[in-house]
């Protein structure tokens, strides 16, 4: 047997073995980098709030336990940042020409059973928490010394929650889409309003962890339409 | 004086039948285990119907046409915590489904109800879309015998509604549960590329809305 033939197998075999070993750690599959987000907070009663900057997204893969997972989160510029880190779970459905990232933010409302393990966040209550904070300071048309603006958190829904990327050239556009409700007195009277925060991100998708030639092959639960 | 007492007697005659005839009327708190919060609403052996719509295969409804309805509760307690349960084990589930998350009450009330928001945490409502994916499948297949899976993709599944409304007048609950998603499926098997549907659940729940004294 030439010396060759052993370092063949011996390559072949070392190579099955690095095939054969999944992650231990989370890979990330997808990100987007200092993309530009813009956000807008309209409560009835007062004037739309309108915000603006960078974000970073990161879509990833845990080999091991299947799970997905993102994470979302303003980089800057400006202090009211008004989208603090949100996580949660993502799935892929590919079309022909581009294909769609769902995106579930976490829901990490405590429940009733005292022994029910910890749930995973930071989830969609975080950035309503932050939300019904931005709003109170910043909602001041036409407020009044006194009034409060108070999100009633469990009537704020996920309306919306996925990102498009075209197959060509990997630019993307996120929407996330919150709607709900809110008691205020921003008129003196107190009185129930709608709520809703919307959150547009655009930019290219830098496909990290993902060498397939088809990208949407990248989530373990990519489905094809 | 005899009018006013007819009255009377009538006001809670037609009162006393209202309550009969919906088949509700307060009952004691649900136990739950020691470290559990105080249950403040609830509502007991409510009336319950149930839908599950994937695309492509006929509809479940639970109970069926005419049959018996089934019966549910949803526990709301004074930390804000709520279970609610769905039970889709007539048709394959595992057995109830205890959704849970908080829960707030829009104020001011309207003129004539109340309204409860409840929010469903991740980990409960990952579990309900497990037995869903089980009962979902076991449906398809009695139409479609070659189907060998339905997988119903999380992150795509929004709750477009969940409320509990209550007539102020008689306490009378009606709640409701609306999820909607996507899932892929292979209902000509698994030769056959998957496709991917719709998916849908509906949760209708009436009964007494008791308020803890």
């Amino acid at each position: 047997m030439k010396t060759s033939s052993i370092f063949t197998a011996a390559t072949v075999l070392a190579s099955m073995m690095v095939a054969g070993t999944v992650s231990a750690t989370p890979v990330t599959i997808y990100t987007m980098n200092s993309s530009v987000v813009t956000q807008k907070l309209a409560v009835s009663g007062c004037k739309t709030m309108t915000t603006g900057g960078l974000s970073t997204i990161t879509f990833d893969r845990d080999d091991v336990t299947n799970e997905q997972t993102f994470s979302m989160t303003r980089t800057g510029p400006g202090a009211n940042d008004a989208l603090p880190i949100l996580a949660g779970t993502w799935s892929v459905i590919a079309a022909k020409s581009s294909y769609t990232v769902y995106m579930s933010p976490y829901n990490s409302s405590v429940g009733a059973d005292p022994a029910a393990p910890a749930l995973p966040s930071p989830g969609v209550d975080v950035v309503l928490d932050a939300l019904n904070v931005y709003a109170k300071a910043n909602c001041t048309t036409p407020k009044t010394n006194g009034s409060t603006v108070e999100f009633n958190q469990p009537s704020i829904l996920v309306t919306k929650g996925v990102m498009t990327v075209k197959n060509t050239d990997n630019s993307a556009t996120l929407s996330l889409v919150l709607k709900g409700k809110q008691t205020n007195s921003l008129k003196g009277k107190t009185k129930s309003g709608s709520v809703s925060f919307t959150t547009t991100i655009k930019g290219t998708v830098d496909l990290n962890g993902c060498t397939n030639p088809n990208p949407a092959a990248c989530s373990v639960a990519t489905v094809t339409m | 004086m005899k009018k006013i007492i007819f009255a009377v007697a009538a006001i809670c005659g037609a009162l006393a039948t209202n309550v009969q005839a919906n088949g509700d009327t307060q009952s004691s708190p649900p136990a739950f285990g020691g470290s559990y919060a105080t249950p403040v609403f609830w509502i007991d052996g409510a009336k319950v119907k149930q839908s599950l719509t994937v695309s492509g295969c006929k509809a479940l409804s639970m109970p069926a046409k005419k049959a018996t309805l089934t019966t549910g509760n949803v526990t709301l307690f004074d930390d804000n915590s709520f279970v609610l349960y769905s039970d889709w084990s007539a048709k394959g589930g595992s057995g109830p489904v205890a959704l849970t998350g908080q829960w707030s009450q829009l104020l001011p009330n309207a003129a004539s109800s109340k309204t409860f928001y409840l929010s469903i945490n991740t980990a409960s409502m990952s579990m309900l879309l497990d037995d869903l994916q089980t009962v979902g499948l076991a449906n398809c297949q009695t139409t479609k015998p070659l189907m060998t899976k339905l997988d119903i993709l999380d992150p795509s599944v929004l709750v477009a509604k969940n409320t509990i409304v209550v007539k102020i007048k008689n306490s009378i609950a009606t709640g409701s549960l609306l999820v909607k998603g996507s899932a892929e499926s292979d209902p000509k098997g698994p030769l056959v590329a998957p496709v991917v549907g719709k998916v849908q659940l509906k949760l209708t729940m009436s009964g007494f809305f008791n308020v803890a004294p």
